[in-house]
C-alpha cells in the first residue's frame, strides 16, 4: 500500500508537472529565423484560447551560442534538438539535403518534421513523420518546362544544376519536362555550390563552364537549379556570352531582389525566378502577416519567410485541441485532406493527400512587372 | 481408507512440468532481451560503416583518377592540344556519374543505420568529395574553352577536396572504431547482466528442483514402494496383506483397490477350498464308472484306492480285489525303485504329469502293452496319483498294418499310377491277400447288375487269375451295401444278408467264410471292389483292417483313374498328331495366332504362300503381314471373333509377300479355346485366291466388253438403217438432178456426210466383231515386215523403228487387211505416246499357251499362237487408264485428235480372228501390247461379199416384179422408191408373214426377193426358205445392217443369192437387183 500510494503521488505530480511545461515547435532554420519565430509567436499568443497549455516556438539558433545549420551540422542540431523537452513537431530545414540527414533522426525520436521550402521528391521515401510544405521537384520541373515552352517559345535548352540533392533533382524534373514537350536538352551542366562569385565583377567563376557548354550550342533558354548565387552567376555568364538569353532560376533563386540584382548584374533583365508565395497573392491572413513582419523585421517578408510561417502556425493548429503530443500531431497533419480539410496558409490551402497541388508563381526581376504562374 | 481430496498426481507432474518450461522461457527470453539489441545494433552499425566507409573509399580512388587524367589534358593543352567538346565529355562522363551517385541515391536512408556522431562527418566527406567532382568538371570545361590556367586552378581545389574528402574519411574511420568499441562495451555489459541473471536464476531452479524433488518422492515413490511390497506378499500367497492408503489420488485409489482385491482373493480361496472337498467326493463315485482304465493309488504306499470298472473289466479283477493290491502288481515289469524315480518330479511339484510306457499283467497272468499318464490329484485329501492307462495292442496291430500300406504304397507307387492297370491290380491283390492273411483276393468291376473279375490272387498258389463273371449282384443288395459303407466286413459271409446271396454261386464254392470287401469309387461313382476273402475257419475282422482293406480300395481307384488317363494321354497325341499332320501338310495356309495377334506357328503352305519360311512366320505380328489397306477392316473382323460378336470371321483381303507383293487370299478365322490352359488363339485359314480374282477381273472385263460390243453393233445397226435412208433418197434425188444444180452439191455434201457416218458404224461393227471379215492364211512376219514400210512414213524420224521377227511360218487365219489396221493402230497410238521421240518394236514369236491361260481369257482355247508384241517406250499408263483402253470412244487424246475407236477396233479384229488383246504398261515405263493369233490351217475361205462398187451400172427393172420386206418403214420405202425408179414393181411387206401372203396371194410371180436379214418374228432367212420351197429358183436379195447376220448368211448361200451390206445407195439396190434378175430366167408369165 505504500508504494502504491507513492506511486499514485508520482504520477499525479508528473501530470500536473506536464500540464504546465509549454510544448515546443523547433525551428531549425538558419537564416534570419528569428523574425520569423518571433511573428508566428505573436501570432500564436494572439490566438490562443484562455487556458491552453503555452506552445513555445523554440528556434535552434537562439538556444545555442555557436549555432550552424550548415548542411555537415544538420544531423548534430536534430540529434540536439530531438533531446528537447516539450517537443512535438519540427519545422525546418531550409534545403533537402539536410532534411534527408535529418529525418532519420526526428523519425526514430517520433518527432513530425515539417518541410517548408525543400523539394526534393525523394523526401516522400524519408519516413511517415516526414510532411513537406512545398511541391516537389517534378511539379516545379513541370511549372518552369510549361512556362519555357509558352511564354518563351523555347526549342533548345541548357540545364545548369547544383550538385546537392535539390539541384539534381530540380534539375532531373525541368529535362525530363522539357524532353516531354520536345524541347532539346543541349547540355546538363553540374556547377559547384558556394564559388566565390563576386558581384559587378568580370571573375566569374562560372563563366568557362557556361562558356564550355555553349560549345555544344547557344539554347533558347537557359535553366539553373541553383541557389541564388549560383543563378545569378550563371544568368551574368550567358549574358555575357550570349546577350538576351533568358535564365529561368528555381525556388532556390528566390531571394531579396537586391541579393539576385547584385548577382545577376546585367542579366537580371532576362531573368525569372520561381516563388511559392508573392506578396501579390495574399489571403487567409497575408496581409497581417506581411503587415506584422514588416513591423518586426523592418522589411517585407521573402516566400522563404512565408513558407516558414505557415509550417510553424499549422504546428501550432495540430497542437491546440488537446494534441500535445508527436503523436497527436502527426495523426492531425495526416488527417488533413482526409478526415478534415486542408489548412488555410497565407501560402495556400495544406494538405499532405497524393494529389494535394500548391501554387507556383513565376517572378521576373525587372519590369515588366512579375507574372503569375 | 482415510484420505482427503488432493491434487492428482498428475495434475501435480503437469504444474512442475509447467514450472519448468515458465523457467526455460523466463531464463532464455531475459538473455534474449539482454544480449540481442546490444548485438543486433553492433552488426547494423558496424556493417553500415563499413558499407559507406568503402563506396566513398572507391569514389575517391577513381575521383583520382578523373584528376590525374584532366593533369593529362592539361599537358597536352600546354603542348598545343586543346580539349575539343568530344574530348571534354568523355572525360567529364565518369565523374558526372560519380556526382549522381553521391547525390542520386537516398543518403538519408543509407546514412540512418549509421551512428549519429558519424553522420556529419560522413556528410563532410561528401560534400568535399562533390567540390572535388566539381572541381573536375569545371577544369574540364576551362580546358574545353581554352583557358588552361583555369582548369590547373580548378584542378588545384579538386584536389584540394579530395584531399579533404580523405581526410573526413579517415576521421569517420576513427568514429566508427570508437562507435564499435562503444557497441562492444554495451555488449559486453549486456552479457554480464545476463551472468547476472543466470546465476539468480540458477539458485532459483535449484531449489524449484529440491521442492519437486521432494514432492514427487512423498506422491509417487512411496505408495509404489508401497504397493509392490504388497504385491510380493500376496505373490508369495499371503492374502491377508494391505498397503496403507493416504489421500484419495490416482495412487491412493490404486491402493484402495488392492486391499479390496486381496480381501476378495482371501474369500474365494476359502470358497474355492470347501467346493473341492465336495467335488472330490463326487468326483470318486462317477470314476468308479468310467469304461476308460483309470486307476488311483496312494502317493506313499502305491496302493490302489479306485479303478474304474473299464480297469476293472481289462485288468480281469473285482473291485475289491483290486483294492488289495499296489501298482507293483499290475505293472510286474517295474520295481518300487524304478516307479518312485518317475513320479519323483510329481512329487516335487515340478510337472503336471508323467508317462510312462509298461506292460500289465491281468488277473490271468496274461499281458498286454500300455502308456500310462501319471497326475497327482489334490482334490481328494491326503493327494493320491491317478493313472489313465492306455491299451497300446490294438494300435500297435494298426500301425502294422498302416506301415504295411505305407510301404506298399512307396514301393508300388509307380506301378499303380503308371497306367497300366493289369499289373497294378496284380500287385494290389497280392499285398492285400498277404497283408491280411486271406487265401483270395480279388478285384470286380461292376457292369450293371454283373461283376468282372479283373485279378484274382490265390495266396496258396501264389497265382493270378481273371475273367470270372457273377450275375445278379444288383438284386442281392450287395451294392447297397458297398455303397452305404467303406467296407463289407462279414466273418460269416454266409450268414451275412450283406453277401449271403453270393453263397451259391460263388462262396460255397470257393470255401470263402469270411469276406472283407471294399468299394472301389473313381470319381464318387462306384466301379469296382476288392474282395478280401478267407477260407478255412471264420475269422473277425478288426477296424485296422477294414481300414486297411479300405486304403487299398483307395489305391485300386487310383490304378484305375491312371489307366484311364494313359488311354485319354494316348488318344490325345493321337489326335495331336493327326492335327500335326493336317496343319503341316495343308494345302492352304494356315496359321495360329495369339490374342496379341503374334503368330504363333505358321504351316508351310502359309510360308510359301508369302515366300517366306513357316518358321520365319512365328512370332512376327499378323498386322504387319497384312495389305496396309486392308489392315482396319481385317483387326476390326479378328476383334468381332474375339468378342464372340462372330463364331467365324471370312474376308478376302490381302496379304504382303516377303518380296513385298501382295497376295489376295480368303481367310477363315476361328477361335480356339485352349483346354490345357496355355491361352485361348485365333486359327486362320488362308487361301491364296489371287489367281480367282484375277480370273474373274477377266471375266468382267470381258463380260464388259461383250456388253459394250453389243451395245455399239446395236447402234450401229439403227444408224446404218437411217443412213441407208439417207443416202438412199440422196441417190435418188442426185438422180434427177444435173450436176451443174447447186442443189445437187449440196446432195453431195449430205452424202459423204452419210459415208462418214457409215465409215463410222463399219469402225464399231469392227469392234463388236460384226464386220465383214475376209479370212485367210497370213505369215505374221511378213505381214509386219510389208507394213513396216509404210510405218516408217506415219512414225516420223524421232522415232526409232525396230523389227525383231521370229515367229515360226505356220500361219495365221485372220483378215490381212484388218491386221494391218490393228498394226498401224497401234502404232499409231505408240508414236502419240512418244511425243518426244523414242523406240518402237515390233516382235513376232511363237508360242504354246496352256490351259491355265486359256482359263484367264475367255473365248480362247489352249494350243500355239503366233504372238505379236508391240513395244514403244513412251509415258506409259497407270492401271485405271490400262483397263478402259480397248472401250469405244475412251481417248487420252486432245479433242479432235482422235476417234477412241482406234484400239476398239483393234481389240475386236483380233477377238473377232479367235484370239487374245493385251496391254502391259506402268507410268514412266512404256507400253507393251501383245496380240495373240491362233495358229491353225485355213479352213474354207469364206466368201467376200461381192464388190460394192460406186460404179455399178444401173440397169432398167423392165416390169419384174420385186417384194421388197423390211421392218423400217424408211428403209423398205426408199428401196421400193429406187426400184419402180428402175422401171420394177414393187410389192412391200413390213415382216415375214406379210411378205409370204404377199408371195402367195399376188396374182403375179415374184421375180425378186429382197428382204432384211433380221425382221421381227420370223428372219428374212426363214422367209426366203419358205419361198424358195414354193418356188426354188426365186432370187433372193439379202440386205442387212449387221456383219454377223452377213456371215451367217453368206455360209448359207444359195446360188443365185446376194447380199447387200447397210448402208447403201437406191444405184447400188437396183445394180444388185438388176445383177440377180439377169442371172435368173425371167419367169413365165
Amino acid at each position: 500500500l505504500p508504494s502504491a500510494a507513492c506511486l499514485v503521488a508520482a504520477l499525479a505530480w508528473g501530470a500536473c508537472t506536464s500540464e504546465r511545461q509549454p510544448v515546443v515547435i523547433g525551428l531549425a532554420w538558419p537564416e534570419q529565423p528569428e523574425h520569423t519565430r518571433r511573428v508566428a509567436q505573436a501570432l500564436i499568443d494572439s490566438t490562443a484560447p484562455p487556458g491552453e497549455r503555452p506552445i513555445l516556438v523554440r528556434s535552434f539558433d537562439a538556444e545555442s551560442a555557436s549555432p550552424s545549420t550548415a548542411l555537415e551540422n544538420s544531423v548534430q542540431v536534430a540529434l540536439r534538438m530531438a533531446d528537447w523537452p516539450g517537443l512535438v513537431a519540427v519545422v525546418g530545414f531550409p534545403s533537402s539535403t539536410e532534411t534527408l540527414l535529418a529525418a532519420p533522426i526526428f523519425a526514430e525520436a517520433g518527432v513530425p518534421l515539417l518541410v517548408p521550402t525543400a523539394t526534393t521528391r525523394r523526401l516522400a521515401d524519408a519516413g511517415g513523420l516526414v510532411f513537406p510544405l512545398a511541391p516537389n521537384d517534378s511539379i516545379e520541373g513541370e511549372f518552369i518546362a510549361t512556362f519555357a515552352v509558352e511564354r518563351l517559345s523555347a526549342r533548345s535548352a541548357t540545364l545548369f544544376y547544383t550538385v546537392d540533392d535539390y539541384g539534381t533533382g530540380l534539375a532531373a524534373g525541368v529535362g525530363d519536362a522539357l524532353q516531354r514537350r520536345g524541347v532539346i536538352v543541349l547540355d546538363r551542366v553540374p556547377v559547384r555550390l558556394d564559388h566565390n562569385c563576386p558581384p559587378f565583377q568580370d571573375d566569374n567563376p562560372y563563366r568557362v563552364q557556361v562558356e564550355a557548354s555553349f560549345l555544344r550550342g547557344v539554347p533558347d533558354v537557359v535553366v539553373v537549379a541553383g541557389r541564388v548565387w549560383e543563378t545569378g552567376c550563371i544568368a551574368r555568364a550567358v549574358t555575357d556570352l550570349a546577350a538576351a538569353t533568358p535564365v529561368i532560376g528555381g525556388d532556390g533563386a528566390s531571394a531579396p531582389d537586391s541579393l539576385l540584382v547584385q548577382a545577376a548584374g546585367p542579366a537580371v533583365d532576362h531573368l525569372y525566378a520561381v516563388e511559392f508565395w508573392t506578396r501579390g497573392a495574399e489571403r487567409n491572413g497575408s496581409g497581417a502577416f506581411v503587415e506584422r513582419f514588416r513591423r518586426v523585421a523592418d522589411r517585407d517578408p521573402e516566400p522563404g519567410d512565408a513558407m516558414v510561417h505557415d509550417a510553424i502556425m499549422l504546428a501550432a493548429a495540430a497542437v491546440r485541441g488537446g494534441r500535445a503530443t508527436p503523436g497527436a500531431v502527426h495523426g492531425y497533419l495526416r488527417s488533413l485532406g482526409r478526415a478534415r480539410g486542408p489548412y488555410p496558409g497565407i501560402t495556400g490551402a495544406i494538405s499532405f493527400v497524393a494529389d494535394a497541388r500548391r501554387p507556383l508563381h513565376m517572378r521576373r526581376l525587372r519590369p515588366p512587372a512579375e507574372e503569375g504562374g | 481408507v482415510s484420505g482427503r481430496r488432493v491434487l492428482s498426481v498428475r495434475a501435480v507432474l503437469a504444474l512442475l512440468a509447467g514450472a519448468v518450461a515458465l523457467y526455460i522461457v523466463v531464463v532464455g527470453g531475459l538473455i534474449a532481451l539482454q544480449i540481442a539489441p546490444a548485438a543486433r545494433a553492433l552488426s547494423a552499425h558496424s556493417q553500415a560503416v563499413l558499407r559507406e566507409h568503402s563506396e566513398i573509399r572507391r569514389r575517391l580512388d577513381a575521383l583520382a583518377g578523373s584528376i590525374s587524367a584532366v593533369h593529362e589534358a592539361i599537358l597536352q593543352a600546354r603542348a598545343g592540344d586543346p580539349l575539343d567538346v568530344d574530348e571534354a565529355t568523355r572525360l567529364t562522363a565518369p565523374v558526372r556519374a560519380q556526382l549522381d551517385n553521391v547525390v542520386g541515391v537516398d543518403v538519408s536512408a543509407r546514412l540512418a543505420a549509421i551512428p549519429a556522431e558519424m553522420r556529419t562527418t560522413l556528410a563532410a566527406a561528401a560534400r568535399a568529395e562533390q567540390n572535388a567532382a566539381g572541381g573536375v568538371i569545371e577544369a574540364i570545361a576551362a580546358l574545353a574553352v581554352g583557358r588552361t590556367d583555369v582548369a590547373i586552378e580548378r584542378l588545384t581545389e579538386a584536389d584540394h577536396g579530395r584531399t579533404a574528402t580523405a581526410r573526413h574519411l579517415d576521421a569517420a574511420q576513427y568514429l566508427a572504431i570508437a562507435d564499435v568499441a562503444e557497441r562492444e562495451r554495451e555488449l559486453l555489459e549486456a552479457a554480464r547482466a545476463t551472468n547476472r541473471i543466470i546465476l539468480w536464476w540458477g539458485v532459483f531452479g535449484a531449489a524449484l528442483f529440491a521442492i519437486g524433488a521432494v514432492i514427487v518422492q512423498r506422491r509417487l515413490y512411496r505408495p509404489l514402494a508401497e504397493l509392490e511390497s504388497s504385491l510380493e506378499n500376496v505373490t508369495a500367497g499371503d492374502l491377508t496383506t494391505t498397503v496403507p492408503v493416504r489421500r484419495l489420488d490416482e495412487l491412493g485409489r490404486l491402493g484402495g483397490h488392492f486391499n479390496r482385491m486381496t480381501r476378495v482373493l482371501r474369500e474365494r480361496a476359502e470358497e474355492e477350498r470347501r467346493r473341492r472337498e465336495d467335488l472330490a467326493e463326487q468326483f470318486g463315485d462317477i470314476l468308479a464308472e468310467s469304461p476308460g482304465e483309470i486307476v488311483l493309488f496312494e502317493e506313499d504306499t502305491m496302493r490302489i484306492v479306485r479303478a474304474t470298472r473299464g480297469a476293472r473289466l481289462a485288468l480281469g479283477y473285482g473291485a475289491d480285489e483290486l483294492r488289495e493290491r499296489t501298482l507293483l502288481d499290475l505293472w510286474t515289469r517295474l520295481g518300487r525303485d524304478e516307479l518312485d524315480e518317475a513320479l519323483a518330479p510329481l512329487r516335487a511339484g515340478e510337472g503336471a504329469r508323467v508317462r510312462l510306457s509298461t506292460v500289465q499283467t491281468r488277473r490271468d497272468g496274461s499281458t498286454y502293452p500300455v502308456e500310462v499318464t501319471v497326475h497327482l490329484s489334490s482334490v481328494a485329501q491326503p493327494p493320491v496319483f491317478v493313472a489313465f492307462i492306455l491299451d497300446l495292442s490294438a494300435w500297435e496291430r494298426a500301425h502294422a498294418l498302416s506301415t504295411r500300406l505305407r510301404d506298399f504304397a512307396l514301393q508300388k507307387g509307380r506301378v499303380i499310377g503308371g497306367g497300366d492297370l493289369p499289373r497294378a491290380l496284380a500287385e494290389i491283390t497280392r499285398a492285400a491277400a498277404e497283408t491280411l492273411g486271406v487265401e483270395r483276393a480279388a478285384v470286380w468291376r461292376l457292369e450293371g447288375d454283373r461283376g468282372v473279375c479283373l485279378d484274382l490272387y490265390e495266396h496258396s498258389t501264389g497265382r493270378h487269375s481273371r475273367g470270372q463273371e457273377l450275375e445278379g449282384l444288383e438284386r442281392a443288395g450287395y451294392f447297397d451295401a458297398l455303397d452305404q459303407g467303406r467296407t463289407i466286413a462279414a466273418h460269416d459271409a454266409c450268414a451275412d444278408a450283406r453277401t449271403g446271396a453270393l453263397v451259391q454261386g460263388y462262396l460255397a464254392p470257393a470255401g470263402i467264410t469270411s469276406l472283407l470287401a471294399a468299394p472301389v469309387r473313381v470319381a464318387g461313382h462306384l466301379v469296382a471292389v476288392l474282395a478280401n476273402e478267407h477260407v478255412g475257419e471264420q475269422r473277425r475282422w478288426s477296424a485296422e483292417e477294414q481300414a486297411f482293406a479300405a486304403s487299398m480300395a483307395d489305391l485300386v481307384a487310383i490304378a484305375f483313374e491312371a489307366s484311364e488317363r494313359s488311354r485319354a494321354q494316348d488318344a490325345l497325341l493321337a489326335s495331336e498328331a493327326r492335327y500335326r499332320a493336317a496343319f503341316e501338310e495343308a494345302g492352304v495356309g494356315i496359321a495360329e495366332v495369339d490374342l496379341e495377334g503374334r503368330i504363333l506357328r505358321a504351316n508351310r503352305a502359309l510360308g510359301e504362300m508369302l515366300g517366306m519360311a513357316d518358321s520365319a512366320l512365328a512370332g512376327r505380328s499378323v498386322v504387319g503381314l497384312l495389305h496396309p489397306d486392308d489392315r482396319e477392316a481385317d483387326v476390326r473382323a479378328g476383334e468381332a471373333v474375339l468378342r464372340g460378336n462372330a463364331p467365324v470371321a471370312r474376308r478376302e483381303t490381302r496379304w504382303l509377300r516377303a518380296d513385298g507383293g501382295a497376295v489376295w487370299t480368303s481367310v477363315t478365322s476361328a477361335l480356339v479355346h485352349s483346354a490345357d490352359g496355355s491361352g485361348d488363339h485365333l486359327v486362320s485359314v488362308v487361301e491364296d485366291v489371287t489367281e480367282r480374282r484375277a480370273l474373274q477381273a477377266q471375266l468382267a472385263h470381258d463380260q464388259r466388253m461383250e456388253s459394250i460390243g453389243r451395245l455399239a453393233g446395236g447402234i450401229a445397226h439403227d444408224f446404218n438403217n437411217l443412213l441407208t435412208a439417207i443416202g438412199g433418197y440422196v441417190d435418188l434425188a442426185l438422180q434427177g438432178l444435173p450436176e451443174s444444180e447447186p442443189l445437187a452439191q449440196d446432195l453431195r455434201e449430205v452424202e459423204r456426210a452419210a459415208e462418214r457416218g457409215s465409215e463410222l458404224t463399219r469402225q464399231l461393227l469392227t469392234f463388236a466383231r460384226r464386220q465383214v471379215v475376209e479370212p485367210r492364211a497370213v505369215d505374221v512376219d511378213e505381214l509386219v515386215r510389208s507394213v513396216s514400210r509404210l510405218l516408217a512414213r506415219l512414225l516420223g524420224e524421232r522415232i526409232e523403228l525396230e523389227l525383231d521377227l521370229d515367229a515360226e511360218p505356220d500361219p495365221v487365219v485372220a483378215d490381212p487387211g484388218q491386221l494391218e489396221q490393228v498394226i498401224i493402230n497401234l502404232a499409231v497410238n505408240a508414236r502419240d505416246a512418244m511425243p518426244a521421240g523414242g523406240r518402237l518394236t515390233l516382235r513376232t514369236r511363237t508360242v504354246e499357251l496352256d490351259g491355265a491361260w486359256a482359263e484367264r481369257h475367255a473365248g480362247c482355247v489352249p494350243g500355239r499362237y503366233t504372238r505379236l508384241s508391240v513395244e514403244d517406250t513412251g509415258a506409259g499408263m497407270d492401271a485405271e487408264t490400262l483397263s478402259q483402253i480397248f472401250e469405244p470412244f475412251f481417248t487420252t487424246k486432245d479433242s479432235g485428235r482422235g476417234t477412241g475407236l482406234g484400239l476398239a477396233t483393234s481389240y475386236g479384229i483380233v477377238r473377232q480372228a479367235g484370239g487374245e488383246i493385251e496391254a502391259f504398261s506402268e507410268a514412266g515405263a512404256g507400253t507393251t501390247i501383245q496380240v495373240h493369233l491362233p495358229i491353225r490351217p485355213p479352213t474354207a475361205a469364206v466368201r467376200p461379199p461381192e464388190p460394192r462398187s460406186r460404179a455399178a451400172a444401173v440397169q432398167r427393172g423392165e416390169g419384174r416384179l420385186v417384194l421388197v420386206v423390211d421392218d423400217e418403214p424408211q428403209v423398205r420405202a426408199l428401196m421400193e422408191r429406187a426400184l419402180r425408179r428402175q422401171g420394177f414393181e414393187v410389192l412391200g411387206a413390213g415382216n415375214a408373214e406379210e411378205g409370204e401372203r404377199l408371195f402367195r396371194e399376188h396374182p403375179r410371180p415374184i421375180d425378186l426377193l429382197v428382204t432384211d436379214v433380221i425382221l421381227p418374228g420370223r428372219g428374212g432367212l426363214d422367209l426366203a426358205g419358205t419361198l424358195r420351197r414354193l418356188r426354188p429358183e426365186l432370187p433372193v436379195l439379202y440386205v442387212s445392217g449387221y456383219a454377223e447376220s452377213q456371215v451367217e448368211h453368206t455360209t448359207l448361200l444359195a446360188e443365185g443369192d446376194a447380199f447387200l451390206p447397210k448402208p447403201f445407195t437406191a444405184s447400188e439396190l437396183t445394180a444388185r437387183a438388176a445383177e440377180l434378175l439377169a442371172r435368173s430366167p425371167a419367169p413365165d408369165v
